[in-house]
């Protein structure tokens, strides 16, 4: 392996931290909460490049596992807060039998 | 030969950077939350596959099942989350700044052409009063103008109906038709 390999690692760890800087910006300046959330995910997925780049610049590509890990949770978590910004509760959409009595939520869909 | 890999693997990592740099740059000018989706879409599979399967050209096997992975994950749970994201977002109500094109989303009128409705983002309902159940005011210019549409296709319908009748055998069933159009009647409106 070349010995310029460590430089490419270290320019392309100095772009996604850019891109994450940028993506933090947003989150702070945006509009509504959907620009938030979106800034956010963008953040998720460059802090699992981020990961991977450093795995690598440091010789040890092992914290991919990491990497994976961190794919999974940013997943489920923008999963969780749309889910909460839906429907008002996180368990909101799903009917169970013994909730019979409890009052219909108000719907959301534009007509 | 490990040359020739490194030199390819690092011209694909940082077609893979510059891809994230253009998007979050994107993310920060775009005017409108459609177009940071598009933004945020395209840095998350054009330049997190980049990044990753450049990473690809210096690891040994393992490592590069292990990014792969990586890959095909990213690749299925962006998609959803933006699709997510953006359906969630045009149930609240937000809508393009400045809409060039109709919305094809709305029902069209009686004239033909889609009414748009564009409301803005202080109209939506805040994360607080969806959490406390508060209900707001439909704008109900629609609401009405539908009922009469219906109205006004079940009763020439019924009346082709009653129309069409005399060509049928009257005389052996003169009782049961008018349950019959009621029911109907009642499902269209209803539908």
């Amino acid at each position: 392996m070349p010995s310029w390999t460590t430089e490419v690692f270290f320019g392309a760890a100095i772009g996604v931290l850019v891109t994450m800087a940028l993506a933090l910006l947003r989150s702070v300046l945006g509009p509504s909460t959907y620009d938030r959330i979106l800034a956010l995910n963008s953040f998720g997925t460059k802090t699992v490049l981020l990961i991977a780049v450093a795995g690598f610049l440091d010789g040890r590509p092992e914290w991919l596992d990491l990497a994976i890990v961190y794919a999974l949770i940013n997943f489920i978590g923008t999963l969780a807060v749309l889910r909460f910004s839906k429907y008002g509760s996180l368990a909101g959409g799903t009917t169970l039998p013994e909730d019979e009595e409890m009052p219909e939520r108000p719907s959301l869909e534009q007509p | 030969m490990t040359l020739a890999l490194a030199i390819v693997g690092t011209v694909i990592l940082l077609g893979g950077v510059f891809f994230c740099v253009v998007g979050g740059i994107g993310l920060i000018r775009l005017p409108d939350f459609y177009s940071r989706c598009h933004a945020a879409g395209m840095t998350d599979s054009a330049g997190a596959a980049g990044v990753l399967v450049g990473l690809c050209f210096f690891a040994e096997p393992l490592v590069i099942a292990k990014l792969l992975t990586v890959v095909a994950f990213i690749w299925l749970s962006s998609v959803v989350s933006t699709h997510a994201l953006v359906k969630a977002a045009y149930a609240r109500g937000i809508r393009l700044e400045n809409p060039r094109v109709r919305d094809w989303t709305t029902r069209p009128s009686k004239s033909g052409e889609a009414e748009v409705v564009v409301p803005t983002a202080a109209e939506a309902p805040s994360l607080d009063e969806l959490a406390l159940g508060v209900e707001r005011e439909v704008d109900a210019a629609e609401a009405p103008d539908l009922a009469a549409e219906h109205e006004l296709t079940a009763v020439t319908e019924q009346e082709e109906r009653e129309a069409a009748i005399p060509e049928l055998d009257l005389s052996a069933q003169p009782e049961p038709e008018p349950v019959a159009e009621t029911d109907d009647d009642d499902e269209e409106v209803r539908s």
